[in-house]
């Protein structure tokens, strides 16, 4: 039996089981992403981005036009990460195609399925073959082929099926990093099973039911970390005939905080310095003699006319939206002017929405938003087309070390233009590493990884693995640092204890005598250590 | 007609030898510790500030020279046809030019001309003793002020400090105190704009301050297209940072004529140790 024409309520069908398909595979298409690193994402981000468009196609009798533009609109605020981003373009150009038409022949879907490709390809700004893009494009051509041949749409979907495996199966050799690790290309992957659910609707052929939340975004999740920065105490005492000299008491509290002045003689010595444990400077202090004259102050009272408020409704000249997942990192942020840090849920990937949603908290002649992950920038970048009434500026950053160079670059009275000048130069000048575990056993770069293994990453490129997070610092720090480096700094994750990384900075300092070594505390999964060597 | 003589307050930080070459008049503001009140420059010198500043408890204080101490020059100094300019510290930054203007008043002469020169430390010094300089060579009144307008205008100060404790204490930090409160350590380069402290670049790794602020010469250098400048320097009792500032200026540029400044007391409570300015400036065409 054939089918010869698509309407509202068909195609509403199609994308339920092709979101259906997509989602029990969803484990798959991350483990086949080409890092090994522990969020890998491509199924996570095109199944939250599918979530996202079923949970808006509530109605059963909606027309051909409203299924297919609440699908892109859908699509479009919630697509997360690179492969969602394109994804939503694919939805977007698809709606293009069908247009104002009541229903749709095989020669309009595979008329919609070009339009689809070459949005796609529009949308990205160094566009590769050997990605979805490929897929996608390869398979509509040969489904156009078929559609000049035959009315039947079962056939045209067969087509468009088995072109879209066989350019899927192609992509390793047109992506050296997929062949070495003998892969094929995710996004690839998920838009392949996305095609064959509808081959298996049009079939009648079993899909699994997923459970799928109609309010696709989570509030827990996607709540950013807002709060004010916690700036410490400013702690002052007197020390009674110390045991230890000016110089011993410098050097026991210099890595203790900031702003460390010590004053005065071993008859009585005083002790300024800003930090936000009192608790350990009054414990030292104490252990050198008799203590007086003890104050501790609450800094966030002093500061605030600093204090920034999330929700704002003064209009500012600017504000700065990053993205991080990690609370150390959320207050080194704070702390360098962002005004908002999203989490984006356990693998720091926001929705457009979620971003979106983030900037409505502001009333600002500019918004910058610092996306600190390769592949949320397509997101941030879509959230800034789609915004046409309001300066939103996208600074790339890739990664959490060029989102913190950038913000010191950073003029809230600049213009957008000058700024992004002066911080995408600073972030040129800023290296980039990081330590984590591998989520699995492949070969990458010629370096054999076996899941479980501790692994060190310089700017995507692979260093090495090995037994410790200690071990695998060390190896990165030498690999990044050049005869120009001045600065190293570490963030060390939630699963380093505060005694490691302290020994990682001892360690650090006496190989790097002349460097500046910085060790703070990021609190973020999955990354035992990110570094920055500038 | 009558002399000029040159007034300013001890924040220019000008050495006691330039000071009786040129004639210059130094009323001086009030450091204390504690209670205990000293003239700057004149019952401590920079060295023995800074060494107090390292064993004193108290942390310095500063105060500006009431209005008496500005009459008191001020009649010394108007004989017959004489007339005063009196050149002092960013208004925004001290009350010091106040004290000299109720002076004025009360004195009721035309004859002195007080200046807000929107400068202080060694921008003000080598402004001064310029200014000191020009009239030896017989230039007018309006040739001077024409001069401090030329500085106004045109002179970068740069500098660093340990810590921005001592400018945040002294509530002199401006509108640098968008830097406090940063978790990760940055050395900001300071400058001197519009009378007051304002935060001017968030360098990272402390060695590098010195190469850029540098730069920040040879950028200005490369502007000017031969032609005077004036060139200053000024420390905080440590010369080796001073000389490592120095070398990365020489690197670029063979200094002819740079002057020296150490940061006196008043200066020096507000700043802090390791401070350490550059401070440039076309000469007047």
């Amino acid at each position: 039996m054939a089918i010869l024409y698509v309407d509202g309520k068909r195609l509403l069908r199609t994308f339920r089981a092709s979101a259906h398909w997509l989602l029990a595979n969803e484990q798959e298409l991350n483990d086949i992403n080409v890092f090994p690193v522990p969020d890998g994402d491509t199924g996570t981000n095109m199944g939250a981005t599918l979530k996202s468009i079923i949970g808006a196609l509530e109605n059963d009798n909606a027309s051909l036009e409203d299924v297919a533009t609440t699908a892109a609109r859908a699509a479009l605020t919630g697509a997360r990460g690179n492969s969602g981003v394109i994804l939503s373009q694919i939805f977007r150009g698809f709606s293009d195609g069908v247009g104002t038409q009541k229903r749709l022949r095989a020669v309009d879907i595979a008329d919609a399925l070009t339009q689809a490709y070459t949005k796609a390809y529009a949308a990205v700004s160094d566009p590769r073959e050997g990605t979805i893009l490929t897929v996608v494009r390869e398979s509509a051509e040969a489904a156009a082929v078929q559609a000049t041949k035959d009315d039947d749409i079962i056939t045209m979907i067969e087509v468009l099926c088995r072109e879209a495996r066989r350019s899927l199966m192609r992509t390793p050799e047109l992506l050296p990093a997929l062949k070495e690790a003998g892969v094929v290309d995710a996004g690839g992957m998920g838009y392949v099973y996305f095609i064959e659910g509808i081959l298996k609707l049009l079939k009648g052929e079993h899909l699994p039911n997923i459970e799928l939340i109609r309010n696709t975004s989570n509030p827990a999740e996607n709540k950013g970390v807002s709060g004010n920065v916690f700036y410490g105490y400013c702690n002052e005492l007197f020390i009674h005939n110390a045991t230890a000299s000016l110089q011993e008491i410098r050097t026991a509290l210099q890595d203790k905080g900031d702003s460390l002045v010590i004053a005065g003689e071993a008859t009585l010595v005083k002790v300024h310095i800003h930090s936000r444990y009192p608790d350990q400077i009054l414990k030292i202090c104490l252990s050198w003699g008799i203590v007086s004259g003890i104050k501790i102050e609450n800094m966030d009272e002093q500061h605030v006319a600093r204090s920034v408020s999330t929700a704002n409704t003064t209009l500012k000249e600017s504000v700065v939206i990053a993205i991080a997942l990690g609370d150390g990192l959320h207050d080194i942020l704070r702390s360098l002017g962002c005004d908002y840090v999203i989490s984006g849920g356990q693998t720091m990937n926001p929705s457009v929405e979620n971003i979106l949603d983030a900037l409505q908290k502001f009333k600002a002649r500019h918004y910058y938003i610092l996306p600190n992950n390769g592949n949320v920038i397509a997101a941030a970048e879509q959230v800034a087309h789609m915004v046409t009434d309001i300066s939103v500026t996208v600074i790339p950053s890739k990664n959490i070390p060029e989102g913190c160079v950038a913000l010191l670059a950073f003029d809230p009275d600049q213009s957008p233009e000058k700024n992004v000048v002066a911080m995408t130069q600073i972030m040129a000048s800023v290296s980039s590493g990081e330590i984590t575990t591998a989520a699995r056993t492949t070969v990458i770069q010629g370096i054999s990884i076996t899941h479980g293994d501790i692994i060190a990453l310089a700017d995507k490129k692979m260093v090495g693995s090995y037994d410790n997070p200690t071990a695998a610092v060390g190896a990165l720090v030498e690999d990044m640092v050049t005869d120009e480096s001045a600065v190293i700094s570490l963030y060390y994750g939630a699963d380093i204890s505060v005694s490691d990384a302290e020994s990682v900075q001892e360690l650090l300092e006496s190989r790097y005598a002349h460097f500046d070594i910085e060790m703070h505390y990021g609190g973020q999964p999955h990354y035992y250590y990110l570094v920055s060597v500038e | 007609m009558g002399k000029i003589h040159i007034v300013t307050d001890s924040t220019s930080d000008i050495s006691e030898a330039i000071r009786e070459q040129l004639g210059i008049h130094v009323v001086p503001l009030n450091v204390h510790f504690g209670d205990d009140t000293l003239k700057d420059g004149i019952g401590i010198s920079s060295a023995e500030f800074f060494a107090r500043l390292q064993t004193d408890v108290h942390h310095p204080k500063t105060s500006q020279p009431s209005p008496e101490n500005f009459m008191r020059i001020y009649k010394e100094l108007l004989q017959g046809d004489d007339e005063i300019i009196s050149l002092h510290i960013s208004g925004k930054m001290s009350g010091t030019v106040q004290s000299a203007l109720l002076a004025k008043k009360e004195i009721g002469a035309t004859r002195i001309t007080v200046v807000d020169t929107e400068q202080t430390c060694l921008a003000l010094g080598m402004l001064v003793t310029r200014i000191a300089k020009m009239v030896q060579n017989g230039a007018t009144l309006n040739e001077c002020i024409a001069f401090v307008e030329h500085v106004r205008k045109n002179m970068q100060t740069y500098f660093v400090v340990d810590s921005l404790e001592c400018l945040q204490r002294g509530g002199r930090i401006g509108k640098a105190a968008s830097l406090l409160g940063g978790i990760l350590h940055i050395k900001p380069i300071l400058m001197l704009k519009d009378g007051q402290v304002q935060a001017f670049e968030k360098v990272r790794g402390s060695s590098r301050v010195f190469k850029r602020m540098g730069e920040l010469f040879a950028h200005f250098i490369t502007d000017q297209k031969a032609g005077e400048i004036m060139l200053g320097f000024a420390h905080a009792q440590d010369e080796a940072m001073l000389l490592r500032l120095q070398n990365q200026v020489a690197l670029l540029y063979t200094v002819k004529n740079a002057e020296v400044y150490e940061i006196g007391s008043v200066i020096g409570a507000h700043l802090g140790f390791g401070a350490l300015s550059i401070a440039f400036c076309p000469a007047m065409q």
